[in-house]
């Protein structure tokens, strides 16, 4: 846990009316993923294609002030998460990499 | 803890960097809403059986995803939102609401007042022998009462309208809505 506005904004368009709701969250991932490994010695790279599930969920626990409409009087209302919400994402996922082995016969 | 968040995301961004778009969908069931201090006004002693005292306010829904939000088409990715519950907490003026006999809170486009018949969405229509009233009043929306016909505006208006043996003097509640909400992406 932990605020993560800058993570989740990282990799998914939140939208900007939403982030003051997101004050920690946790989450939970699993990829399936197929691909291609070639290398060379000790060198290998590696093409990964699949799918990536996402499994979070949010708390917010402390109040959002809501700014008054223009005009309006009395105080600012004020929103919270009752309970956790819950998001979940699905999406095509890519992994690039090289793997370098140290040690043993070259 | 940093670098492990940034190896695990790194399927994400390879998807995002194809430009793949991630199917995302939220949920919230109880995304409570509350306006403090929430005033009524005074009724004078002797008053005429049926008399009604209310309390209007306009509640700002562009920070609760209604269009006309900088996040343009938030609104259109709502599927659910319902008013599941509502309850009054007393603060000045009273100590309970044993005095309520009947309590309403209707919702309206405070646009479309200028229309003959301007679409008013009923919430709450509580009489005395509902619900038990402490100084806390929890009315539960029973089936929950659709809000997206209000949520093309970024402005809510809400009436509450009080009816029994009124305080002689003003009186003030904070009300809490309690909305739950899904939403794709």
């Amino acid at each position: 846990m932990g605020n993560v506005n800058s993570v989740l904004r990282l990799f998914f368009q939140v939208p900007s009316w939403m982030s003051g709701y997101v004050q920690q969250a946790g989450y939970s991932y699993y990829n399936a993923h197929l691909g291609i490994e070639f290398g060379r010695h000790n060198i290998t790279g590696f093409i990964h294609l699949g799918g990536s599930y996402v499994n979070a969920t949010v708390r917010a626990p402390n109040p959002v002030t809501v700014p008054q409409p223009t005009g309006s009087t009395g105080s600012p209302a004020q929103v919270l998460l009752g309970q956790d919400a819950s998001v979940r994402a699905f999406t095509i996922s890519a992994k690039l990499g090289l793997i370098v082995f140290f040690g043993g016969p070259s | 803890m940093r670098l492990r968040h940034w190896f695990s995301a790194f399927p994400l961004t390879g998807a995002l960097a194809l430009g793949c778009t991630p199917s995302i969908v939220i949920d919230a069931p109880d995304i409570e809403v509350t306006q403090p201090d929430l005033q009524f006004p005074a009724t004078p002693a002797n008053v005429a059986p049926g008399t009604t005292a209310s309390a209007i306010y306009t509640l700002n829904t562009s920070r609760l995803g209604a269009a006309g939000s900088p996040d343009a088409g938030t609104y259109k990715s709502i599927q659910r939102l319902q008013v599941t519950r509502v309850a009054l907490n007393a603060k000045t003026g009273i100590e309970d609401f044993s005095f309520l006999n009947h309590l309403t809170v209707t919702a309206t486009n405070p646009a479309s007042t200028y229309l003959p018949n301007p679409p008013v969405v009923p919430i709450v229509d509580y009489q005395a022998s509902d619900v038990a009233a402490g100084a806390s009043l929890a009315l539960p929306v029973d089936p929950p009462v659709d809000m997206l016909p209000l949520w093309a505006s970024t402005r809510l208006r809400l009436t509450i309208t009080a009816a029994g043996n009124l305080p002689t003097v003003a009186w003030t509640a904070d009300v809490v809505f309690s909305l739950s909400l899904r939403m794709t992406q």
